[in-house]
Parts: structure tokens; sequence; C-alpha cells
């Protein structure tokens, strides 16, 4: 980790086998409640019998660097962080919704129980230590690589300089801190 | 990236809890005690993992990454069964089964009391050997064994023929064992019927994705696109049930352009002559006419395969492609086992080899006298000449518990971590069956089908409130040993499995078989091994004896070779080399509506005991996942549009379920997701979500191995 | 509940642009509408306000919005436009009334920049509740610059459609006698415009990216549709326009006043009804992002 670091992830759908298990990390790690969800597995089918494939695109909070939340946000509960993550200030939320409305990703929810809109945090909690995210340590294929860009032998950093990656929504100028390998 | 448990961990137990400045796990909170044990959310891989507690309450789950079944990750069922110890529907005390059918609370003592009383006199009348003890083969296997045999029964059941025997049967008669994979270095993987990311086992999805990484081919024979062949860089959509063609026409091209290791097969193996001169009826334009896989295709696979020798492999395989799917299956797992040691993959590093399992310390050196093994053959014939000879004597045959009872050779029997009413085929007649049976006990943690038709059920403590047995299920290429580990208090007047069979054995006159505590036990298990019971709890796995090293070494099979050709086969009347054979039932290609059912794992579920985890089903209509797979044009052939409810009809069953139509499926076939379908009414979470295969199959049993044949299922599918 | 909020807003705003535009105009001849404005002006909005409030999950944290200023939340930045626009409407509306209760009569200076405030204030709430929605970049129907002058123009006709409305059931108006050709000219030309907007924003869609394709269908052909084209088109638009351009053209120069509360009350339904639709329809389009 370098002393001022940019998280972000990459994501390979090319190994990502739509299991849920990120999903199901990611519920008990957050502590949510049945129906909210702060990431998902988008599939998609391609093809004609015999010859057909599927892709599974994990989705969730993008950590935009030009996040339209946070923008749109009146009160400023919505944030961005100097490391990059995307962040609500619980205490600020009014529950507008506005911000739901402005993500391109779907990515924000209503917390039932409270009213404020919570979402994927890059589970913020557990970095900074040598932690990772509950989606990233139990992916089976490695679908999920997290890391520092601003640390240059960071497992992440190394990756983005050796694969093609596309941010999704580039031209919506979100400019997400997510960055995924399509095959 | 993450600090393997151990020492870190130890001090983190002895202080009580765990910050985080000390672990690097996924986000341990701080005040939150970390405790390994064994995921129970299915029996087949009991992966490794660490429990959180947060002030008395479970919180969450990481991998443990050391033990082999899971390398450190957990499978959504694994996040989502920790929950399930404050499910609801869970068994809070002792039920006995009232006149009305319905249950009432009893104590402890009542039962083991009752039980124990029914039991001596039928066991008087009848004889020890119309009891039986059926369960999936769990760390606490040996206690069923040592109870049965006490009591002189050796009806010891596993779920065996609902799952795996023919696999396992083949693989026995090729090369005297059921060899591993070794994923991870392979160059070349082929999967048939096999998808470890829906049947999951996550140490083998993870080496393939490795394998991946490292520039292996994955080619997967499936007639569905399956979770794993997403990955893949060959889907072939084999017709289903004509696996054994296109294999029998790989060994052809293997042997025909001389492709197999002829070092191997010359010192190694015996009857490679015969199957020489018999394979040559197979070539792949024989094939392709049966398997639907163009013949340059199978060249091509066959070629490649052998090239990579003998750093290539076709996976041992499991339930779904050849576990007791047809009457081909037993013949069909033969071609794959001599497909792979032609080309002598055997013992070899990205080949197969054989898991290393440790064999635990005896009681007897705790002064603790085993039983004696009654010496009459088992009910069901398993292992017995002229019977199902092949089938395997610990497994038995699960699905001829009913037709036993019914013949009135069984009389009473326990049900143990298993949930045959609903896992085994013919719901109908697998009630009737239990039914007849004059005593029947249920343990199990919530109200199963099986449970609900039992006339006691005892409630097993939850898997997080108690010790089990030392379990020896983590085996590769290095011994491993684990277990299940209390996490929390239990919750209700429940007991673990050791507890119940003793308060049970004082009763029956074997009490002095049952004098341990499971501590004591587990003590004596590890002795041999020189770890202590303090150590295992605290790594929550440790891993004994030598690495697994390549090289040949002798075969458990009567010649000690790999036997291409097998006398021993022939001399109990069945094919000593796999030759192509029919299916037991086809599709009727004449009629629009006529398609075989299949069926198959989701990651989401495990048979029939997750479906009543809320988190999970919620999963299930999230993402739509209770639906039946059709190919697209048969459907649109037939009026159905995507989401559409069908009627599905087979001979002896009748269900509605919404259809998912896509490519990704062969057109002669539909494909049921396995995990739903519960009946049992104090299930409320699962009840009357989906049906099941099992409403569709009827009662075979494989004239080789005794298996359900269960993919020998035809059904009409018509609009609702 | 937005729609609602979003509706009520344009109605003053429109209500207030009306009322001060006549008086630049011609107070003495137009003195009715001038009145009719202002004393609409000030309540749909605050109803609206307080509408909002309750839709907000954390109702008791609404005071937040008014204790920070994001310049770049539109949303913000309207908090505070509205609260002045209800703070000068009500002065407006005093000083509307027959009683010199302000002591302002005199005070020409003083009276004209209210009058200037309170253009510039509607101005801007008639066009804040399309930017609302313009600016998310995530919900295609709504991602157009042709949102806010719908809106705008649509704000405009509703506001005059409730002044009319009013002086259709307050018969002999104030004072003078009812400009009604007045009122059926300006709302002959902003139906006009209108309609103009309208075709510009559903050919302009229709000709766009997939996502802004698939997101116009949902209003235009789907569950929306019968909504949108008999509830806005028709009833809020096209049949008003008629009625207008009856009025305007037809030898029979006596006014009949149904006829007027009907067209009247069409177009204020049409302003509710294309809100509505754009609201609900707009939430459920999202940008095809792979
Ligand atoms: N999530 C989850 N994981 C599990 C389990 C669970 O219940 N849930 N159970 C564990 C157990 S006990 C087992 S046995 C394994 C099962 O693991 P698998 O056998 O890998 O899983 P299945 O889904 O039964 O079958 C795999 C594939 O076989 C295909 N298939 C069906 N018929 C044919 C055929 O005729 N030919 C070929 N080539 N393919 C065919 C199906 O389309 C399916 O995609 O999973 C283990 N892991
Ligand atoms: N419907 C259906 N039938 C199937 C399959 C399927 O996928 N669906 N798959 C086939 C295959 S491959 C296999 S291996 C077999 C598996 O056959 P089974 O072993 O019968 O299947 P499970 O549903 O895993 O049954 C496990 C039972 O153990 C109970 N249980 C869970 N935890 C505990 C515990 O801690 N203690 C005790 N005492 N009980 C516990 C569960 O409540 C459940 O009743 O089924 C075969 N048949
Ligand atoms: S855990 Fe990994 S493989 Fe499974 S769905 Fe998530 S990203 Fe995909
Ligand atoms: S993905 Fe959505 S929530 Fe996350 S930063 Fe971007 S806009 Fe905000
Ligand atoms: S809901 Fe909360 S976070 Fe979202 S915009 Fe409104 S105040 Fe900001
Ligand atoms: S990073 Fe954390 S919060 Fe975000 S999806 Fe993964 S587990 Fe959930
Ligand atoms: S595969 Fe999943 S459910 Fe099975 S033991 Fe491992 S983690 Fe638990
Ligand atoms: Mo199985």
């Amino acid at each position: 980790m370098s002393t001022n670091p940019k998280w972000a992830m990459i994501i390979d759908t090319t190994r990502c086998v739509g299991c849920l298990a990120c999903v199901a990390a990611c519920h008990n790690q957050n502590e949510l409640p049945m129906t909210e969800y702060f990431n998902r597995i988008e599939e998609q089918e391609f093809g004609h019998f015999p010859n057909y494939n599927r892709r599974f695109t994990p989705m969730q909070c993008q950590h935009c660097d030009n996040p339209p939340c946070v923008g749109v946000c009146p009160t400023g509960a919505s944030y961005k962080r100097d490391d990059g993550i995307v962040a609500v200030d619980i205490k600020k939320c009014i529950g507008c919704k506005y911000c739901i409305l402005s993500c391109p990703y779907n990515a924000r929810v209503v917390s039932d129980e409270h009213g404020y809109v919570h979402k994927c945090s890059f589970c913020a909690g557990l970095l900074g230590k040598d932690d990772l995210p509950a989606c990233v340590v139990t992916c089976p294929t490695g679908v999920r690589v997290f890391g520092d860009l601003n640390n240059p032998n960071s497992e992440i950093s190394k990756l983005a300089a050796t694969k093609k990656t596309v941010q999704i929504g580039k031209d919506l100028n979100t400019r997400p801190s997510i960055y995924y390998i399509i095959g | 990236m993450r600090a393997a448990a151990g020492s870190a961990l130890a001090s983190g137990l002895a202080a009580g809890t765990l910050s985080c400045s000390t672990e690097h796990a996924a986000g341990v909170k701080p005040n939150a005690s970390k405790i390994p044990t064994q995921c129970q959310g299915c029996g087949a891989n009991r992966c490794g993992i660490y429990v959180y507690v947060k002030n008395d309450r479970v919180w969450k789950a990481d991998g443990n990454p050391k033990t082999y079944n899971n390398a450190g990750t957990v499978c959504p069922r694994g996040h989502a069964y920790i929950q399930d110890i404050y499910n609801p529907d869970r068994i809070k005390q002792p039920l006995k089964r009232t006149d009305k059918g319905t249950y009432e609370p009893i104590t402890w003592e009542q039962a083991f009391e009752e039980i124990s009383t029914k039991l001596n006199l039928l066991i008087m009348d009848d004889g020890p050997q119309s009891v039986f003890w059926i369960q999936y083969p769990m760390a606490n296997m040996p206690l069923a064994f040592r109870f049965m045999h006490a009591l002189g029964s050796p009806n010891t059941i596993t779920h065996g023929a609902t799952c795996f025997t023919a696999r396992n049967a083949a693989f026995n008669a090729t090369c005297g064992g059921l060899p591993d994979n070794d994923l991870k270095n392979s160059r070349y993987i082929i999967l048939v019927g096999r998808n470890p990311a829906g049947g999951v086992k996550l140490q083998q999805i993870k080496d393939i994705a490795t394998a991946k990484r490292k520039g292996a081919r994955l080619v997967v024979l499936d007639p569905r696109h399956s979770e794993t062949a997403v990955m893949a860089d060959d889907w072939l959509a084999v017709r289903p049930a004509a696996d054994l063609a296109f294999l029998l026409a790989m060994i052809n091209v293997i042997i025909e352009e001389g492709l197999y290791d002829h070092k191997f097969v010359e010192e190694h193996t015996i009857g490679f002559d015969s199957l020489r001169d018999e394979i040559v009826t197979y070539p792949p334009e024989w094939a392709e006419k049966i398997c639907d896989i163009p013949k340059e295709t199978i060249y091509r696979i066959a070629r490649e395969f052998a090239g990579n020798k003998p750093r290539a492999l076709i996976h041992r395989g499991y339930h779904g492609g050849y576990g007791a799917g047809y009457l081909n299956s037993f013949q069909t797992a033969r071609a794959v086992a001599i497909a792979n040691f032609l080309i002598g993959n055997y013992e070899r590093v990205g080949g197969l080899f054989m898991p290393l399992k440790p064999t635990l310390g005896e009681l007897e050196k705790g002064g603790h006298p085993a039983p004696v093994i009654p010496d009459v053959e088992k009910a069901d014939g398993a292992g017995v000449p002229g019977r199902y000879p092949t089938a395997s004597y610990s497994d038995g045959i699960a699905h001829a518990v009913p037709e036993l009872a019914l013949a009135g050779k069984l009389k009473a029997g326990f049900v143990y971590h298993m949930n045959p009413v609903r896992t085994n085929p013919n719901p109908a007649r697998v009630i009737a069956g239990y039914k007849k049976l004059e005593l029947l006990v249920t343990i199990d943690c919530v109200m199963s089908e099986t449970a609900a038709l039992s006339h006691y059920v005892l409630p097993e403590s939850f898997f997080l409130e108690r010790d089990d047995h030392v379990d020896t299920v983590h085996s590769g290429p290095v011994a491993q040993l684990t277990m299940v580990q209390q996490v929390v208090k239990p919750m209700y007047d429940t007991k673990p499995l050791l507890e119940i069979i003793t308060g049970l054995s004082r009763g029956l006159g074997i009490g002095k078989y049952f004098n341990f505590t499971m501590d004591e036990l587990n003590t004596l298990r590890l002795k041999p091994f020189g770890v202590t019971l303090d150590e295992l709890k605290k790594g929550g796995v440790i891993e004994v004896g030598p690495r697994w090293e390549e090289g040949f070494k002798p075969c458990k099979t009567p010649s000690g070779k790999i036997e291409f050709y097998s006398s021993q086969l022939e001399a109990w009347g069945l094919d000593p080399m796999p030759r192509w054979q029919e299916p037991l039932v086809a599709p009727d290609s004449s009629d629009k509506n006529s398609f075989r059912l299949l069926h198959g794992k989701q990651a989401i579920h495990t048979h029939s005991m997750t479906a009543n985890v809320p988190y999970l089903m919620e999963l299930s209509s999230r993402y739509d996942m209770i639906r039946l797979w059709i190919n697209r044009k048969r459907a649109e052939a037939i009026g159905l549009k995507d989401g559409d409810t069908v009627i599905v009809e087979s001979d002896i069953g009748k269900g509605t379920v919404r259809v998912r139509l896509t490519d990704g499926l062969h057109p002669s076939a539909v494909w049921m997701p396995s995990g739903y379908g519960i009946f049992s009414k104090y299930l409320t979470t699962a009840y009357g979500k989906g049906i099941n295969y099992n409403d569709f199959l009827d009662t075979y049993f494989d004239p080789a191995v005794g298996h359900v044949m269960c993919n020998e299922i035809i059904v009409r599918v018509a609009k609702a | 509940m937005i729609t609602f909020y979003l509706f009520s807003a344009g109605i003053s705003a429109g209500a207030m642009i009306v009322s001060i535009a006549a008086d630049f105009i011609n107070p003495a001849k137009y003195v009715s509408v001038v009145r009719a404005g202002a004393y609409i002006a000030p309540f749909p909005i605050m109803a609206g306000m307080v509408g909002l409030v309750f839709d907000l999950e954390r109702p008791w944290l609404f005071w937040l919005l008014l204790t920070t200023f994001q310049y770049k939340s539109i949303m913000s930045v309207g908090a505070w436009i509205i609260s002045l626009f209800s703070g000068v409407s009500i002065v407006y509306f005093i000083i509307n009334l027959p009683k010199d209760y302000l002591k302002l009569k005199s005070k020409t200076g003083t009276i004209n920049t209210i009058k200037l405030l309170g253009f510039v204030l509607s101005t801007c709430v008639a066009l804040y509740t399309g930017l609302l929605l313009s600016t998310l970049t995530a919900r295609p129907l709504w991602n157009t610059p042709m949102i806010p002058v719908l809106l705008f123009i649509s704000a405009i006709v509703d506001g005059l459609a409730a002044i009319s409305l009013a002086l259709c059931l307050k018969r002999g108006g104030w004072g003078t006698d009812i400009p009604y050709s007045f009122i059926t000219k300006v709302d002959f030309t902003l139906l006009y415009f209108l309609s103009l907007a309208t075709a510009v924003f559903l050919i302009g869609m229709g000709r766009s990216t997939e996502s802004a394709v698939s997101a116009l269908a949902v209003v235009t052909c789907g569950g929306f549709s019968v909504s949108f084209w008999i509830g806005f088109v028709a009833a809020g638009i096209v049949i008003p326009f008629i009625a207008a351009a009856y009025e305007l053209f037809s030898k029979v120069k006596t006014h009949k006043p149904w006829l007027s509360f009907i067209s009247s009350s069409l177009a204020l339904l049409g302003g509710y009804i294309v809100r509505s639709v754009i609201i609900d329809a707009g939430q459920l389009t999202k940008a095809i992002l792979y």
C-alpha cells in the first residue's frame, strides 16, 4: 500500500462462473437484510446452439472518479474520498434518493431500516491493513483483483499494465475505478 | 495476501477475541472472535472455514487457506448456511409422532427409553440384520458403523447409489481405487458431465482457473452449457447418454494413431491387445451419428488430449455425466478411466493421482474394544456376487431400502444427515417403503420429508454448536485432518450424534462400546500422528504424513496393474471391456413434446437441504433460477416463450414449472435444477417452490452397480 | 409525489410569470390576470414542498437541505431558489391585495425590484424542475435538453390555465372585465410552442442512442403510451389548442366561459400527466452500458 492509496478493482469476466459467492459474502460482511444488495451478477447469452456462450458480469458501485451520485447530493452526504472510495455519510443523508436516480450502475439502495442510502464501500472498513474486500477473498476463480493503483508493485497495478481492460459506461464520463476484462 | 491461520490464531483465541490488526482475513471487525471449523453446507466438501462471532451472534465465514477442498474460499451456500442456525424451522427438542400424524415434544430420556425398548423387541423377532442405518457419509460415519456392528447389523448405507457408484465401481475395476485430478498442473482438461462451478468443489474450480491462466485448454462435454463452460475453449454439446460413443471414438483414435504412452501401457497395464482389437469398431465416423459431435472435432480433441500427455486428463467425474445416470454409465466411466490411462497420466503431475488419506487411530488403543463386524450379507446385495457385485459394501444401495422394507426384510431404521424421501427416486414408492417400517428414527436439524414421516425425530445440534469426529475428507496430494468444532452455545435442547448414540446404546445393551466423550475419541484418533486435539482445534487443519510423489504405485486390482480388460468383471458376467451400450430409454423423436429430463446442481443449493435457507431461496427467486431449461428452437416449436409455465409429465409424475429458453442446451433434453421441490410442510421457506427430478424418475437398479439411473427419464413438456 | 411537486412548482412559477408579464404590458387593462396570478402563485408550490419533505426517507432531517449549499447539486440549488421564490411570491401576493398592508404602494422602486426578483426567480423555478431531471446521465429519457424546455413551456401553460380557471370561477374578475382575448392569444402561442417542443423531443430521442430509443419506447409504446398520447398530447395540447384557435378565429366574438373552463382544466390535466409519465417512465429507463 502506498502512502496515498488509490483503491481500484479489476474484474475478469472471462473467469466468472456466476456462483454468487461474492454476493453472499458481501451480504454477511455488511450484515444486510435479505432484500438489500451492494453487488450483483448480470448474465448475458451469445450465439445459437451449438455455437453459444455466456458471460457473467459482476456489478457494484464503480467508485467513479467523476461520480454523478456525489454531484447531485443536496446535503453533501455522498462524497469522494482521497483514496478513491465514494462513500455516504449516513448522518447527513436525508433519503431523497436523488443519488439512486443519478447512478447509471444502479449501485445504491435505501436502507429499509434506517432510511439512508447505502452501497458498496469497497469494504472500506477492512482496508489499510492487508485485508481484502469480502467479495474478493471468497471468489474461487480469482475473478476480482483489488488493490492500490498508486502502488506500482501491487498485483492490480501489474495486471492493469499487462491486460486489456475496459471501464463500463465510460461514455457517461463517470470514470469508474472498476476495470473489466471482457473476453 | 492472507496469513495462514496457525500461530496468530492461537494467540488470538488465547486472548479470547481477535482484533483486526493481528489477522489478515476479509474484514475482521474489532471484538469479533474467529473460530476454525468445517462448513457443513454440503457433505461433499466440508470446507475448512473460520466462523466469526460478534457479541455472541454468528456473523460471517472465511475460507481456511490451508484446507484442500476449498483453499481459502467459501461458496455461497457456505456463507448462507452458517446463518441457518437462526432458522425458525429448526427442531428444538426430541419429537414423537402421534396417532394423528402430528408431533409432540418429548424428553431425551423418554426418546432413548422408548426407541431402545421398541428396537430390542424387533431385534428379538427379526434379528439385528432387519435394522439399517442410512446417512450421507459425514465425519461421524464411523460412529454409525460402530453402533450398527455392535447391534449385529451389516446394513449401513450411504447415498452413494443416487450419486456416484457407477463411477467408483468403474475406477475400482480399472485401477483399484478412485483417483483425484491434478487440475492445477494439467495442460489439457476434459470435463465429461462435471461442473465444479455448479456441483461445487472450490479447489477444482480454482485449480481449473489457475491452469487456464497458465495456458491450459479446457474442454467441456455437456449437453448443457454448464457454468464451468464459461471458461472452456470448447463446449461440446454431446447428446445425453452418448458420452460412451464419444469416449470410445477417442480411444479409437488414440490407439489407431499410436498416440498412447507405449512404455506405460507396456509396463503397467493388462488387456491392451484385446482393447485394440475391439476398439476398431468405434471410429469417430461411427460415433458422430450417436453423440452429435462432428468426427473432425473428435479427431482433434483426441489428438490434442494425447498430444499433451501425460499432463492431460479427463476429470474423474462425479454425478452428472456418469455417476448414476444411465444404463451405460458404468461402461462410460470405464471408458473415461481407460482413455486417461492410455496416455499414461496415472500417478503423474497434471494427470490423475491417488489421493493420500490418513488412517485414524484405533479406539482399542484406548481400551475401547471394537465390535465384531457381523458376517452376514448386506440386505441390499451390495458387493454380493449374483446380485450387485460391483456395488461397494460400505455404500450399499440407498434406494433399495424402501423395496426391502416393503418386502419385510428391513423392519427398523435410523436416518442420519440424509433425506431419502426427497433425494431418492419415485417419492410415492419411497414413502410407502419407509412408512412400512415398524420403527423409523430420523436424526436431523429440521423437519425434512423423511423426518416428517418418522416415529421419532431426534434433533442434532447445529454444526456450529457441536464437535464432530475427526475428519479425513480433505485428502489430496497430502493427507489433512480437519474437524467440526463448536463455535457457539447450543440454542435448544439438542445433542451431537455421539451423545445421541450413547444415550440409545445404554438401553440396547451395547453401552460398553460407547463409554467415551468426543474429546477422548478424537484424542485417540489423533494419537498415531503425534498431534494434539488442541493443535487441531486451533489451526482447523493439520497436514500429516508425506506429500504425494509422482511415479507408478501398484494398483489395488487383482493384477496390481491398470486393467483395460477386467477378468473380474467377466467373472461377474459383465462386459470385461467397455462396449457401446444403448441407454435404457430415449425420447420419442416423432413427438414434438418428448424430451429426456436432465438435472443438475446450482451453486446456491445443496440437494434437498438448502431450499429452506431463506437467503438462498431469496437468491433463487431474485435471479429467477427455479426454471426448467429448454432448447430455444424446440421450445418455440411447441409455442413456448421464455418464462411460460409448462406441465412436465412422465410415466410416474406430473408437475408445473416455468421455463428458461436457451441456446445453451441440447435439443433432445430439458434440464431441471435439482435443489427444489420440497414438500415437507414444516420447511416453511421452501415448501411448494419448484419441482424435482425424483418426482419423474421410476425405481431402477442398474444391473452392474444397482445405482438409480437418474437420467433415464422421458418427459412430455407442454404449455400449461 | 415528485410529480405533484414538480407540477405544483410549475403552476406557481407559471402563474407568477404570466402575472408579472401582464403587469409589465398593461397593469390597468390586465389587472385581473395580474391579481389572479399573484393570488395563485404562493400556494401550490408550498403544498408541493410539504409533500416533498414527506417523500424523504428521513423527513426529520429535511432542514439539512437549508444548512448546506451544494452548488453542483441542482436539488440543493433548487431548494434555495424555491425557498426564496416562496418568500417573494408571498410579498408579491400581499402587494397585489386591494389594501396596502405593507405601505409599499408609493415606493415604486421597491415594488419594481420585487417584480423583477419575482420574474427571475419564477423563471428559475420553472426551468429547475426540468433541469433536475435532464442532468441525470443515468436516465436516458430525462437526459436531454428538451426536457427543461418542455417543462418550462408547460409550466407557463399550466400557470395561465390556472389563472383563466380562477377567472372563470370568480366571474367579473377584479375591477375591469376579464381580457379573454389576451389570455387566449397567449395560450394559443404557448400551446404552439409546446407542441413544437414535444415534437422535437420525440424526434430527437427517436433518432438518438440505443439507450434513448429504448427509453422513448417505454413512453410512446410501453405501458405509459395511453397516458402520454391521450392524456398529454390530446388532452393537454391538441384540444386546448383547437379551443383557443376556435376562440380566436370564429366569427362569434362572444366568449364562452364553459369552453375556456374545459380547455384550461384539460391543459392542467395534461400538465400533470406529462410530468407523471416522464417521472415514472424515466425511473424505469436505464443507460445500456455494455
Ligand atoms: N452447489 C452444490 N455443489 C455440490 C453439491 C450440491 O448439492 N450443490 N453436491 C455435491 C455432490 S454430492 C455431488 S455428487 C457433486 C455433483 O457435481 P456434478 O456431477 O459436476 O454436478 P451435476 O450438476 O450433478 O452434473 C454436472 C453436469 O452434468 C451434466 N449432464 C447431465 N447429463 C449428462 C450426460 O449425459 N452427459 C454429460 N456429458 N453431461 C451430462 C449436467 O448438464 C450438468 O451440467 O456436486 C457436489 N457439490
Ligand atoms: N432432490 C434431489 N435429490 C438428489 C440430488 C439432488 O440434487 N436433489 N442429488 C443426488 C446426489 S448427487 C446426492 S449426493 C444425494 C444426497 O442425498 P442426501 O444426503 O439425502 O441430500 P441432502 O439434501 O444433502 O440431505 C441432507 C440431510 O441432512 C440434514 N442435515 C443438514 N445438516 C445436518 C446436521 O448437521 N446434522 C444432521 N443430523 N442432519 C443434517 C438436512 O436437513 C437434510 O435433511 O442426493 C441425490 N438425489
Ligand atoms: S464469486 Fe467470483 S465467480 Fe462467483 S460470481 Fe462472484 S465473481 Fe463470479
Ligand atoms: S457507481 Fe453509482 S454510486 Fe458508485 S460512484 Fe458511480 S455513480 Fe456513485
Ligand atoms: S439520498 Fe442521501 S446520499 Fe442520496 S442524494 Fe439524497 S441525501 Fe444524498
Ligand atoms: S467490496 Fe465489499 S461492499 Fe463492495 S461488493 Fe465487495 S464485499 Fe460488498
Ligand atoms: S462447498 Fe460450499 S457448502 Fe460445501 S462445504 Fe464448501 S463452503 Fe460449505
Ligand atoms: Mo452426490
